[in-house]
């Protein structure tokens, strides 16, 4: 039972490779986790517990706390972990555009769910969902349009502007990202130039659009690629936006040991999410997730939204 | 369920029946192809392909084309040259060549698929 809930919006800041392990026949050898029925990037919550785990951990080797909140290293039969990680799940995706560079592009699913998240962690929000007909798209900003038709990558859109996009925009942009100054320009690109595309075509990009990158081997004697050693790796896009809802019980501890100074579901989420004693908080703070780190993959800064009691 | 086969396999035969007797070269332009065409768009690699003016570059383009020119023609055994699908494809509306770059994509993962079988 879980009586603490939080979301943190995980901001991409640079490619993340959330690799599946898997690929048989696919479009590229090393593709990044997707769900099953809407084929969307999505982060296992293993991975993000790992992530976040090991992110505490580097910065307090000698913590007892670790297993308090994440449950023991090694005997995970002894007691349960008082947090739990949902798998992150897609908000906003970035998608070439000539006018602006890029657009954070979203679709009525990916916001219906985020509100049904939001609303389990205690989080009403008063933002509407605007409607779409297929082909058509909703925008805020005018100036992303060429010839009243918005161009994302290769493709030309309908655009229409939407007020009510606006406040999910102003949201997002609040809640989404940190409070620093460092992205108050990010901040004002998603509340300015945050796109509604159909369900459908939101799927094209997110297929379709993804960072794919050839690795080779080098040969040492000859200095140029060994042909045999070519792959192609696929990664989320910096920018890209997703979720992860995090819920705290109270502590669990092994049969037989006292139960005097276990934390409350309260005090763990508070331990996470603030800073303490060795750590810092998870709000605004850049974690490293998935694969390839020592080559820059994986970097995302976490910002924590709800809060309240069941 | 139907008794006839799924688009899936008749893209699984078409891709067999091509792979069939190709060089390593080719092997190694259909593995990079997806990628190709996701970071620069269908048309530019198809035009690339053209440009490249090698055997394995024209028998990729071909395989493709004449995939596609089957796919949008509902029929079979179709054979377009590039000038004529480059024309059909500068020309088509959006959504069309979204399809189209998703069908490309589809006919890949098999052609890249196969096409290292024969190796």
């Amino acid at each position: 039972m879980f009586q603490e809930t939080r979301i943190a919006f995980l901001y991409c800041v640079s490619p993340v490779h959330m690799g599946t392990g898997t690929a048989v026949g696919g479009l590229i050898d090393n593709p990044i986790q997707r769900e099953r029925h809407t084929e969307y990037p999505m982060m296992a919550g293993s991975g993000i517990k790992g992530a976040i785990r090991h992110d505490y951990w580097a910065q307090d080797k000698s913590s007892k706390l670790l297993n308090r909140l994440f449950g023991p290293e090694n005997d995970a039969s002894e007691h349960a972990g008082a947090l739990s990680f949902s798998d992150g799940q897609l908000a906003a995706f970035p998608v070439r555009c000539p006018k602006a560079g890029y657009v954070y592009a979203t679709s009525p699913l990916l916001l219906a769910r985020l509100k049904r998240q939001l609303a389990l962690a205690k989080t009403q929000v008063d933002w509407v969902i605007p409607n779409l007909e297929s082909g058509k798209c909703r925008i805020i900003n005018p100036d992303l349009m060429t010839d009243s038709k918005l161009a994302l990558e290769a493709y030309e859109l309908e655009p229409q502007i939407d007020p009510a996009l606006k406040q999910v925009a102003e949201w997002l942009a609040a809640n989404a990202l940190p409070e620093s100054d460092d992205f108050a320009y990010f901040r004002k690109k998603l509340a300015d130039d945050l796109v509604l595309l159909s369900d459908d075509e939101l799927h094209y990009f997110v297929v379709n659009s993804t960072v794919v990158e050839p690795h080779v081997r080098i040969d040492d004697i000859s200095g140029t690629a060994d042909g045999g050693a070519l792959f192609y790796t696929e990664n989320l896009p910096p920018e890209s936006i997703l979720f992860t809802v995090i819920m705290a019980s109270q502590e669990r501890y092994r049969r037989g040991d006292s139960a005097e100074n276990r934390m409350d579901a309260t005090q763990i989420i508070n331990t996470l999410v603030n800073d303490g004693e060795n750590w810092q908080a998870l709000q605004g703070r850049m974690v490293q997730f998935g694969g390839d780190a020592s080559t820059g993959r994986g970097q995302i800064v976490c910002s924590i939204v709800g809060g309240g009691h069941e | 369920m139907s008794k006839l086969p799924s688009l899936d396999q008749k893209r699984a035969a078409y891709a067999w029946q091509q792979v069939q007797g190709q060089s390593d070269d080719y092997t190694k332009l259909a593995k990079g192809a997806p990628a190709l065409i996701m970071s620069n768009g269908l048309m530019q690699t198809l035009a690339f392909y053209q440009d490249k003016n090698k055997p394995h570059h024209h028998a990729l383009n071909k395989h493709i084309i004449d995939w596609l020119a089957a796919y949008f023609t509902h029929q079979e055994n179709v054979s377009v040259p590039f000038d004529k699908m480059m024309g059909v494809l500068l020309k088509t509306d959006s959504q069309k060549y979204r399809k189209a770059t998703e069908e490309t994509l589809a006919l890949l993962r098999w052609i890249r698929q196969f096409a290292a079988i024969n190796q």
